[in-house]
């Protein structure tokens, strides 16, 4: 089967094997939720542990969450920024992730690459990924190297170095991502075309990945103005997981970043504010190597932290998490019309986006599969708002999102993880222990408004992305400006 | 036990921070350089509970309390090494198909149903096989874990295997196998695998006309002479006690009796490398060409058991992880590529190593010369102490992380179990691992990968940078071109019959 599923987030790393996979299955879970539990709210049968985090804040802004862990050797180590694509200079899509990149350059007292030297070389691993409203940092060490991983976050924060040579070199990785993300991937110039789709006026629209011409144009200028501008204690999160002493953790923390100052000039904020759609729009993308024909159905979405986001999320798993859900099973299984089909929320800190998607079948012209499956989509959203929800198609969501949360949970960093999220989209990592039973109170009255509101009566953006006829055109062809 | 080392140069491996107190106050205003580490801390492999049924079912359990989540595994030995080359595809379709009809209690389940059962228990039905193995599995609640096994054991032992969803499975996999005819990684692969193994029992590769020949007798008969209650495992990882998992073991898999019937035989694995060296394929329109290095690597003969660990270090130091040799040439120093990867396939009669990277057209005979010149150069160029401990503590550390997680210990059971080796491997694997010298890893390279041993491949857009395609094929005599349209694993080569 055709695994679609849009990669929101870009990291460090190229991602190898499925090891990721169980964390990606329901990626909304760690995400959000925001009305309070409801009177028809059923207790899960086991329950959720807490994290039992302690937090404070240092004199010069910078937020500390402790998650102890006893018994475990591995430490995570992580520092959210919230700084993200959105933040991208005008004329620099994709700046926040090159920025990321070169993070793990040089810095006053380490030498290129010295995080690999202090986590990977002793069994440890670090990555990190852009996404719209965050940057986020994430090393896990033997537990023994814990105070290392402080001392050198600590060092970059304040003392980045950046040199021409390693930055022509890192933007050239980061063109090169970009290639094999969205170029050389059967279905990522459809993902790359969404934002822009839903987006009209909020920097959103842009990729986070951004553009081979805007990378190009980048500076090191602009890598020093940003580290200025956004990589300061105030604007930053740092999370500790594992087994250690609080008294010796609040010690070592202080003395790496207690003597970071604060910037006295304010942080720039994105402050547009996205209109409401006013006309439905069709595109069609035409692409080389489009093997089956695909559709997008792109609607706006609340923001994170709106109440009608817990609906909407458990509406997206009721439509689309598993086999057994409602677009797969008549879709996919009963009228064998799509490779796969889904409904994604994908809600961000100022606002968001909704996206019903389908790749179609072999053997028939696109012009003749795509209209079937925009009504069939269109149709399975409106059976789930308009028809009966049974008890048990509840019942199951809800004990998919208990197993998933537990098993997020098993290590340091599923556990630093789901705390940063809270505290990045909530402004409390506490939230993350509320974020399930939000989740579970939401009722069917619950799921059929909001997507009569947010869809049903909701203008839309529909994307056909279909092979192209003539030659390869020149988007296709390899970008001019590499090294 | 393991041995964590300094590898910063000249930082004093002392005293004990976090877990004993702040640092001592010599250095306490030094912040140009990071604290030393503290005292390591062992690795260890929580106890397993190994038990057979008395009828030959394998039982291990790894009881890990503190969460209520369990993992439960059922692992058969059965795979693709015994699909016939003309109906490659076989045993993974018979995977597939378990999830899709099951008698339950008497009454056939259709695959809406089972698919229900399965996710209202809070896990998706996974399954899927590998060269020697196939499995099913499920994470849930503890609670669930009993409904959990009732359905892993009915899928295994009472699949439908009905015709229509036969059916309905080969034509998506002859879908999905158009997507991957769009992307130069899976052609790459495909490729490599055929021109490694030739005809062998590894050198299988589905194909539509593959799909097309499997009927649903060939699936019943694979299913009746393979999975067998010898030859399958169960496993049971996270919140169960070794009594309660031997119990439900034998409460849903003690009443399958032994098969009668002739076990499956398996075709020779001994790797029939294809006459080419290098193999460039051409798709039209692709954003980024595959490039993939292929060489010998140590199988699970008795023979190479002592050189295992040699073998996974040398890959180690290659291509085990964001600092080893491979990415530091391709990516960190010249930014040609987001990142190489590298695999190791371990077989009875062989195994290959393959290392893979997706570059710029123009840049794809580079990068093809650049990890040849890194496989070929380990024999010359072993790696230095402080290389060579960074790339073991690496191995030891991932070894590590996978113990973190139910799902992470299954995965080591069930692969040596699969390849019929002891769990007792687990408690050896980190001091067997630290064991390795430098100057093993090297003799390793000098005999294993010699010029002559190692394979290419390059897919990519032939126009969008001729003369890098040109100049890849210059290199090497042997070199075939191919259209990625004309490619053919049906036979035993990598094109049509009357083509060759």
């Amino acid at each position: 089967m055709v695994r679609m599923k849009p990669t929101f987030l870009l990291t460090r790393r190229r991602t190898l094997g499925g090891l990721a996979a169980t964390a990606a299955a329901l990626p909304w879970l760690a995400s959000r939720a925001a009305t309070p539990p409801g009177p028809g709210a059923r207790p899960a049968e086991v329950a959720l542990p807490s994290l039992g985090l302690r937090q404070r804040m240092l004199a010069n802004g910078l937020l500390v969450i402790a998650l102890p862990d006893r018994g475990t050797a591995t430490a995570s180590v992580q520092v959210w920024y919230r700084v993200g694509g959105k933040d991208d200079p005008a004329g620099r899509s994709g700046f926040a992730h090159l920025f990321e990149h070169m993070m793990f350059k040089r810095t006053r007292h380490m030498a290129a690459e010295m995080f690999d030297r202090l986590t990977e070389d002793v069994g440890g691993i670090n990555n990190a990924f852009t996404a719209e409203d965050v940057t986020a940092y994430q090393s896990e060490v033997p537990a023994n190297h814990l105070e290392r991983l402080l001392w050198a976050e600590a060092e970059r924060m304040q003392f980045l170095e950046v040199d021409q040579p390693s930055f022509d070199s890192e933007r050239a990785v980061v063109q090169e991502e970009l290639r094999q993300r969205v170029l050389a991937s059967p279905y990522g110039r459809l993902f790359h075309a969404l934002p822009g789709l839903a987006f009209e006026q909020h920097p959103y629209r842009r990729p986070v990945v951004g553009s081979i011409e805007d990378l190009n144009a980048a500076t090191l200028d602009d890598v020093k103005a940003f580290h200025r501008t956004y990589y300061r204690p105030d604007n930053a999160v740092l999370i500790v997981a594992g087994d250690f002493d609080d008294a010796a953790l609040d010690a070592a923390v202080d003395r790496y970043f207690g003597r970071i100052q604060r910037p006295e000039a304010p942080i720039p904020r994105v402050v547009v504010q996205e209109p409401p759609r006013e006309r439905d729009e069709r595109r069609t993308l035409a692409a080389p190597r489009v093997p089956l024909p695909a559709l997008a159905l792109v609607w706006k979405g609340p923001a994170a932290r709106d109440a009608d986001a817990a609906a909407l999320d458990v509406a997206s798993a009721l439509l689309s998490a598993g086999e057994s859900s409602r677009m797969n099973q008549a879709l996919v299984y009963r009228d064998r019309v799509a490779q796969a089909a889904g409904f994604q929320t994908q809600l961000n800190a100022d606002a968001g986006m909704l996206v019903a998607y389908a790749i179609g079948v072999g053997g028939a012209p696109a012009a003749r599969q795509l209209p079937a499956l925009e009504a069939a989509l269109l149709r399975e959203i409106g059976a789930l708002a308009e028809g009966p929800i049974a008890d048990a198609e509840f019942d199951k969501v809800r004990t998919q999102l208990l197993t998933a949360a537990l098993a997020e949970r098993q290590t340091p960093q599923g556990r630093a993880t789901a705390a940063g999220w809270a505290q990045m989209y909530y402004g409390d990592a506490r939230q993350a222990d509320q974020v399930l039973q939000r989740l579970q109170a939401v009722r069917a009255a619950d799921v059929q408004r909001v997507l009569r509101q947010h869809v049903l009566q909701a203008r839309r953006a529909t994307l056909h992305y279909v092979q192209e006829e003539a030659a390869p055109s020149p988007a296709s062809a390899p970008q001019k400006g590499r090294p | 036990m393991i041995r964590r080392r300094q590898l910063i140069a000249g930082l004093p491996a002392a005293a004990a921070l976090l877990a004993t107190g702040p640092a001592g106050a010599a250095t306490a205003d030094d912040l140009t350089a990071p604290p030393p580490a503290g005292p390591p801390r062992p690795v260890s492999v929580p106890p397993l509970h190994e038990s057979r049924l008395d009828n030959g079912v394998s039982v291990v359990v790894a009881p890990r309390h503190g969460l209520p989540l369990v993992s439960a595994w059922l692992l058969v030995r059965v795979g693709a090494e015994t699909d016939p080359l003309d109906r490659a595809g076989r045993a993974d379709m018979l995977a597939a198909l378990l999830t899709k009809g099951a008698e339950r209690s008497g009454r056939r389940v259709r695959a809406p149903e089972l698919a229900q059962q399965a996710e209202a228990l809070g896990g998706s039905l996974s399954a899927g096989s590998g060269w020697r193995s196939t499995s099913l599995g499920m994470t849930v609640t503890t609670p669930r874990l009993e409904p959990a096994l009732s359905l892993l054991t009915d899928v295994l032992r009472r699949p439908t295997l009905a015709a229509d969803e036969l059916d309905r499975l080969r034509v998506q996999a002859v879908d999905a196998l158009q997507v991957s005819n769009s992307d130069p990684g899976s052609i790459a692969s495909r490729v490599a695998r055929r021109l490694y193994w030739g005809a062998s029992a590894y050198g299988g590769v589905s194909t539509e006309q593959t799909l097309q020949r499997l009927q649903r007798d060939d699936l019943q008969a694979l299913h009746r002479q393979g999975y067998r209650p010898e030859d399958t495992l169960l496993v049971l990882s996270g919140d169960v006690s070794p009594a309660r998992g031997r119990a439900l073991a034998q409460q849903y898999l003690g009443d399958w009796r032994a098969s009668r019937i002739a076990p499956l035989a398996r075709r020779d694995g001994t790797p029939a490398p294809l006459a080419p060296r290098t193999v460039l394929v051409n798709l039209p329109g692709v954003g980024q060409s595959s490039v993939t290095v292929l060489a010998p690597f140590t199988s699970l003969s008795p023979d190479d058991a002592p050189e295992l660990r040699i073998a996974q270090v040398a890959n180690a130091v290659l291509g085990g992880g964001y600092s080893a040799r491979l990415n530091q040439e391709v990516r960190i120093r010249r930014g040609l590529s987001y990142g190489v990867g590298t695999s190791a396939e371990q077989h009875a009669e062989g195994g290959v190593w393959e290392a893979s990277a997706q570059t710029d057209h123009r840049n794809a005979a580079q990068v093809a010369e650049l990890l040849r010149a890194q496989v070929l150069g380990l024999a010359g160029t072993p790696p230095a102490a402080d290389e060579l401990a960074a790339r073991q503590a690496t191995l030891v550390g991932g070894f590590a992380r996978r113990l973190d997680t139910n799902a992470g210990i299954a995965s080591l059971i069930t692969t040596l179990w699969a390849g019929g080796r002891p769990l007792s491997e687990l408690n050896r694997f980190v001091p067997e691992v630290l064991a390795v010298k430098p100057g093993q890893v090297q003799d390793f390279a000098r005999r294993r990968w010699p010029a002559a041993a190692l394979r290419t491949v390059v897919v990519g857009d032939f126009s969008a940078a001729p003369e890098v395609f040109d100049q890849l094929a210059a290199a090497d005599p042997s070199t075939l071109r191919l259209q990625a349209s004309a490619l053919d694993f049906s036979g035993p080569g990598l094109q049509p019959a009357a083509a060759r």
